[in-house]
């Protein structure tokens, strides 16, 4: 598997959250790797292309709170021969993963629905014991075997065992690091909820579903945590509201840093740029590429970063010897101006297994920054969607002062409430934009709870850059 | 080698239920009878150590049975080993003497047996190694090494502690530091950890298909002597990986097999103590038995998975204060074996709800309302002590009603204690653990010629 596959996997299948399902007929025997060198390795490597796809959140105290967690946790952890690290990934979705090697992550999504310092040291004693337990490289070693049914598309997560014995385990080692172990199914409580608000159900397990579903394992977790034993020891961050000013300002939500989606426009402030899209299609933002899928999932658009310079047609000739490995032929070129930047079209087709695709790439030199937006769909379909994609080059331009007052991210903030104040009244007086369920689920409350005077709520307030 | 059970005369000064479950395990084990009833294998005499007393008490003699009626051509003589005519009966496991090339051994018990033949037929292949010109090559190279002053510590951990320089001194505190308390008998000083040596010694005893941390002092030498030349002199890796299921165990090799391997000592005690705290051993309880000097980390991880196999069970906190009573390495052996038992219950039949002590004998309560009654023992005659387990389990529980009572016997059971069990409507299960009649071929230990052939 290369390196890249790897990161893919791993952040595909992460550990509390939607850990990615895979077909799993029978028990799986377990194969271990032998050395931890090369753990280490892999990690290190897929570390780095973590950082890259996904980005670290750049809060040197926030980052230092949690790996100060995840080391007392580390503290009564099988050593390996390597030491463990903790980062705060820049993801949405609530997430955390462990890289082979000690190489631990949460995603800012997680802190965002975490709740207190035991909660937050459950998800990563159970990050811990994946890697301590070296699950990973079982996976991988598994996915290398060629006998693998695995191998491929179907990319399974932990199994069903790993999960249960993560779970177990992490609750262990909180719990001698001083945390309380229900601490665990606390989390899971929310993150099932969030399942719920977002699905309409929590997960259910089934044949193709390697992980056990959340409901089971809020069950068990909090039943297993009344059991396990240890010591309660003061949180570093010393209480609940220490705890949530420490993630005070996190964004919740796409970042608008990173250009957000207004209706059909994409805005990006720092590059002073707006695209618009097809209307209506399915669009989607990520650290690599923004871009629309349409409707009936046949055809996209996007836009990527080209790199820097000024000839267009050389940035072109570069990436289509890149093609043409991947069986580009191409059929058309042609230079041309898109608003008032010089541009180079190109088109041509890739056999696929059945069907061909066709692709038009638009090249544009936007000051300097070549800009090369990628518009594909089978060649049967093509025409049908030929005019919307290609319009998206065409609508490049740069932001309008409305436009860019219109450009905010919604980021946590705190509030204290008034006695007999519902969630409702929070939100008002807060101009919270999370709706009354999801302000429970992420403060981990019934919804027909009154306050009293001077308890926090986490809220999500829209603010601009 | 190990050292022989004691009798127990403690067990009726004990106050606690589950304390006495550990001293009443240890006089199960040392309880001797005096009944004539012959067992299969041919009880010829009383085997020496028993009393007279026990003999005019009305229980069983230990018998004294013939090796070749217990064991297969193959075990019970080889190109390195023959086992002794005569097969001793301690009270509970069968007691074999053995003469090889290399020293002469005693082992207590059909799993300890089948241990040292391996351990044997591991010996020869590192003697055949150690012959080679590429192992010469090694330990020359060892010889000459950075490290070679820690090779005395290996060796001789504490002749050679006070002259050593500065520097080792430093590793040594920090490897302690690392080991956070007591280590047990059977591991190696602190700095060979650190230095990588125990690593290289684990993975050579896992292809040899032996204990890293076995008690055999002749096996634990040559294994130092290879390691060191491994570690030091970069000796290459010269056994074919110990097969197992006809399948090499790298691999595919089950769990326990490969924590062992992978895991230092001290990483085993930390799973060791996370896996107690969610059982809810409270930490001091837990630093005993992981830092008790008669449970090796292998022992000590395989009494821990089984009692965490039995995850539903309550009061498995009772199971490990009664292990932590274990005063040899047998005593440790036959705590471990119980838990086995229990967890072979757990998985085979019915889940294992409660681990209950009556009258210092250890018994499970199963989620079927059956009371298992574990006995460790390679033959259980009808002793003393039997009896007394016995007793203890038909005697009514509080809150537990029980619906029958099972007898479950790691190996095979005498006649008198088939005919005792029945009169009483106890049911028996014969064979649970059977070490020396189990699935595993026999497969001895091979050495890789220069080619990458197998010799």
């Amino acid at each position: 598997m290369t390196r890249s596959a790897w990161v893919r996997l791993t952040i595909v299948c992460v550990i509390a959250l939607g850990c990615g399902g895979g077909p799993r007929p029978e028990r799986q025997r377990e194969v271990i790797l032998r050395s931890e060198d090369v753990d280490r390795k892999v990690g290190e490597e897929s570390a780095e292309d973590v950082e890259g796809q996904l980005g670290l959140i750049d809060d040197p105290l926030l980052v230092a709170y949690v790996n100060a967690v995840g080391q007392r946790l580390a503290q009564n952890a099988p050593r390996r021969n390597f030491s463990y690290s903790f980062q705060v990934v820049d993801q949405v979705a609530p997430n955390a993963f462990a890289l082979p090697g000690g190489f631990i992550f949460v995603s800012r999504g997680l802190l965002v629905l975490s709740n207190s310092e035991d909660e937050l040291a459950s998800v990563l004693g159970h990050e811990i014991v994946h890697v301590a337990a070296r699950h990973a490289a079982a996976r991988q070693e598994l996915m290398r075997n060629p006998l693998s049914f695995l191998q491929g598309g179907y990319l399974a997560g932990y199994n069903r065992d790993q999960e249960h014995e993560a779970d177990r385990l992490g609750q262990g080692l909180a719990a001698l690091a001083g945390y309380d172990p229900l601490g665990l199914a606390d989390f899971l409580r929310e993150l099932e909820h969030t399942e719920r608000l977002e699905l309409g159900a929590s997960r259910l397990p089934g044949f193709w579903d390697t992980h056990p579903s959340t409901a089971r394992r809020v069950s068990e977790a909090a039943s297993r945590g009344r059991l396990v034993a240890g010591t309660r020891k003061p949180p570093i961050a010393g209480s609940r509201a220490e705890y949530l000013r420490k993630l005070e300002g996190l964004a919740v939500g796409p970042r608008a840093s990173e250009g957000v989606f207004v209706r059909d426009w994409f805005l990006h402030a720092d590059l002073d740029l707006a695209i618009r899209f097809p209307a209506g299609w399915e669009t989607h933002n990520t650290h690599v590429a923004v871009g629309a899928i349409s409707p009936l999932r046949d055809a996209q658009v996007f836009l990527e970063a080209g790199g820097t310079g000024e000839d267009v047609e050389a940035a072109a000739s570069e990436y289509l010897a890149e093609l043409s490995d991947k069986g580009f032929r191409l059929t058309d070129s042609q230079r041309m101006v898109v608003g008032k930047n010089p541009a180079f079209r190109v088109a041509g087709n890739i056999p696929g297994a059945g069907v061909n695709i066709h692709a038009v790439l638009t090249f544009v030199n936007r000051g300097g920054t070549i800009y090369r937006f990628t518009a594909v769909s089978p060649y049967v379909t093509f025409a049908k969607y030929r005019g919307a994609m290609l319009n998206v080059p065409r609508s490049m331009r740069a932001l309008r002062p409305r436009e860019r007052r219109e450009i905010r991210e919604a980021r946590l903030r705190i509030a204290v409430a008034l006695a007999g104040e519902g969630i409702a009244d929070v939100s008002e007086r807060t101009r919270n934009t999370w709706s009354v369920q999801t302000t429970a689920v992420m403060n981990g409350i019934a919804t027909d709870r009154v306050f009293e005077a001077g308890e926090l709520v986490k809220v999500a307030v829209l603010e601009g850059l | 080698m190990v050292g022989r059970i004691h009798g127990c005369d403690r067990c009726t000064s004990r106050t606690t239920a589950i304390a006495l479950a550990s001293s009443c395990v240890l006089a199960l084990a040392a309880a001797v009878s005096g009944c004539a009833a012959t067992a299969p294998g041919a009880a010829i005499a009383p085997s020496p150590q028993q009393s007279e007393a026990e003999l005019r008490a009305g229980f069983e003699i230990r018998p004294v049975r013939s090796a070749s009626a217990l064991l297969t051509p193959d075990q019970l003589a080889g190109p390195f080993h023959r086992v002794g005519a005569d097969v001793l009966h301690d009270g509970r496991d069968n007691v074999y003497s053995i003469s090889s090339d290399f020293g002469d051994f005693e082992a207590v018990g059909d799993e300890q047996l089948a241990i040292r033949l391996r351990e044997i037929d591991a010996l020869a292949a590192m003697e055949a190694t150690s012959k080679t010109a590429t192992f010469a090559a090694a330990a020359g190279r060892a010889l000459t090494s950075p490290f070679v002053a820690t090779w005395n510590l290996v060796t001789h951990p504490v002749d050679s502690i006070r002259g050593i320089p500065v520097g080792a001194w430093d590793a040594i505190n920090h490897a302690a530091s690392l080991a956070g308390g007591s280590r047990s008998e059977f591991e190696d000083n602190a700095l060979a950890s650190v230095i990588g040596f125990e690593t290289r010694k684990r993975r050579l005893a896992a292809d040899l298909g032996v204990d890293p941390y076995s008690s055999n002092k002749v096996l634990q030498k040559q294994l130092n002597r290879l390691a060191w030349a491994a570690y030091a002199g970069s000796l290459p890796s010269m056994f074919v990986p110990f097969v197992r299921d006809g399948v090499a165990s790298e691999p595919n090799e089950d769990r326990l097999s490969a924590m062992l391997r992978d895991n230092s000592p001290e990483d085993l005690r930390k799973f060791n103590r996370i896996e107690l705290a969610v059982m809810g051993v409270p930490e001091p309880l837990a630093d005993q038995f992981v830092g008790h000097r008669w449970y090796s980390p292998r022992r000590a991880t395989v009494l821990v998975a089984s009692l965490a196999a039995m995850d539903l069970a309550e009061n498995r906190i009772g199971f490990i204060e009664a292990a932590i009573t274990a005063e040899s390495e047998v005593e440790a052996q036959r705590f471990t074996e119980t838990a086995r038992l229990l967890r072979a219950y757990n998985d085979g039949t019915t889940g294992v709800r409660a681990i209950v002590g009556v009258d210092g004998q250890l018994l499970a309560y199963s989620d079927d309302q059956s009371l298992v009654l574990p006995m460790a023992a390679d033959y259980a005659i009808w002793s003393r002590a039997t009896a007394d387990a016995v007793r203890a389990a038909q005697q009514p529980l509080p809150d537990r009603p029980v619906t029958g009572i099972v007898f479950e016997v790691a190996g095979s059971a005498s006649e008198r204690v088939r005919s005792e069990l029945q009169s009483r409507g106890i049911a028996l299960r014969e064979h649970v653990l059977d070490p020396l009649h189990g699935d595993l071929p026999y497969t001895p230990p091979r050495v890789e010629t220069a080619a990458g052939g197998a010799e």
